[in-house]
């Protein structure tokens, strides 16, 4: 023993010299930021991923081509005539928003939808954890996504939230993971807490607890986020309500919430950005 | 270039592309590719055939690399895999040169192992800072454990493969 540790001491010493330095190194960062060994291995790692993400995404697309296509042709013809329906309701919708637009101005509100930008990402990975859910997109701080920042789609579908950045990249947790808790509104008005749960995210499901005592979640009933604190807007759909069931202590109901978003198909994503007044 | 060096950066280099190779599987092909909704773990199988058959020095280097690819690559941990890896590496190298043979049996039982206690170290926070049930959570270790024992026989191969050009290019000298 006294020998191995003479030939390779040095090898063992700097090893765990090295280890020891990762580790206060990651006691010193606060929530959301990264290491440099980190950032510099997601750096080096991007144009790989980029690679890969293409390759599989036109894999994909020529497997939907080959296998969807009756189905696109039905889907298209019942979209253009769901489109027709909609080009009325934003002729009307935009009548609405002027009145709207006159009115703020009358008692004089400020706009929130101005305060928000929209930056667009494309998902790179999926965290290969089975305990969390979570995946790396390709916008960092390069594009001032900060922590908490809300993912959406494109159809406004809450996806998760921002919760590491790096240079180029930054992590989002989805909606499912365990970690995840903010405010939602029930069709009815009345704010709730969603949150993720381990046991309902092999389901693809989500929580949303302390509905206040008198309240009863309705099944199918829509979840959107209430905006109250943090990052996220108010407004974004989360999901359905699926089951609802009595607290096991008593206290009233909580439920179970079926995303709207398919985190499986998810490609391109939009990070919202709520702009402070002076920017 | 003496042929010392030149045997070391090649072993440096081979290790490095193995590195790259498991990543790249476990974190962009492995990650969509579950089964009953599970992802395996292939590099922590990869630090164990390295320690078995390199010895703890080649075994602690491979496993700081691939524990800070690893935390790289999970949301929920920041340096987890990289205490844990090294000192498996670490670990088992010193065992393969003390006290296991390099054998099969030895490798597929530490894997064996070190699956377990990564998962283990994984449901850890959720039993008791959650409160999730235990149930739900042994599900899921146990499946990730399963699913990861399929990989293995490959890499024993391979991490046998590479120990052997190693050990033949350190005596050629």
């Amino acid at each position: 023993m006294k020998q191995f540790f003479k030939t390779r001491g040095a090898v063992i010493g700097a090893i765990t010299a090295t280890v020891v330095i990762i580790t206060v190194m990651s006691l010193f960062l606060t929530a959301g930021q990264v290491n440099f060994i980190q950032n510099g291995v997601q750096a080096v790692m991007r144009p790989v991923e980029t690679g890969i993400r293409g390759i599989v995404r036109t894999l994909e697309r020529t497997y939907d081509y080959m296998h969807n296509f009756d189905l696109l042709e039905e889907r298209y013809y019942a979209l253009r005539n769901q489109i027709a329906g909609y080009q009325r309701l934003a002729r009307e919708a935009e009548e609405i928003r002027e009145e709207n637009i006159r009115l703020r101005e009358f008692i004089g509100l400020i706009d929130r939808t101005e305060q928000l930008r929209y930056v667009d990402a494309y998902v790179l990975s999926w965290d290969p954890s089975n305990w969390t859910s979570a995946f790396t997109i390709d916008r960092g701080a390069d594009f001032h996504i900060a922590v908490g920042d809300a993912v959406i789609t494109e159809r406004h579908e809450l996806v998760g939230r921002v919760t590491e950045v790096g240079t180029s990249w930054a992590t989002v947790q989805t909606i499912l993971d365990p970690a995840i808790r903010l405010g939602g509104l029930m069709g009815t008005g009345v704010s709730a807490v969603v949150e993720g749960n381990f046991a309902l995210m092999q389901d693809n499901q989500l929580r949303l607890s302390l509905v206040p005592g008198g309240e009863t979640p309705l099944l199918n009933d829509t979840i959107t986020t209430s905006g109250y604190g943090g990052r996220i807007p108010q407004g974004l759909t989360i999901g359905r309500i699926a089951g609802v069931y009595l607290e096991p202590h008593g206290g009233g109901y909580f439920a179970t919430i079926e995303p709207i978003v398919d985190l499986d198909r998810l490609i391109q994503i939009f990070i919202v950005q709520i702009m402070d007044r002076e920017e | 270039m003496s042929d010392s060096t030149k045997n070391r950066i090649i072993r440096v280099a081979g290790h490095a592309a193995l590195l790259f190779v498991l990543y790249v599987l476990q974190t962009m092909i492995f990650s969509r590719l579950r089964l009953w909704d599970i992802a395996p773990l292939i590099l922590p199988l990869a630090v164990v055939g390295v320690g078995l058959f390199e010895g703890p020095s080649w075994g602690g280097g491979f496993g700081l690399a691939a524990g800070v690819f690893s935390d790289t690559a999970f949301a929920d941990t920041a340096v987890l895999f990289t205490l844990l890896l090294t000192a498996l590496g670490m670990g088992i190298g010193l065992l393969s040169t003390y006290l296991l043979s390099r054998g099969f049996p030895s490798y597929l039982l530490c894997s064996a192992l070190a699956l377990m206690a990564v998962a283990i170290i994984q449901l850890f926070p959720f039993l008791v800072f959650d409160r999730v049930n235990p149930l739900a959570l042994l599900r899921v270790a146990v499946l990730q454990t399963l699913y990861s024992m399929f990989f293995i026989l490959p890499l024993y191969y391979l991490t046998r493969f590479m120990g052997k050009r190693a050990r033949i290019a350190g005596s050629s000298q």
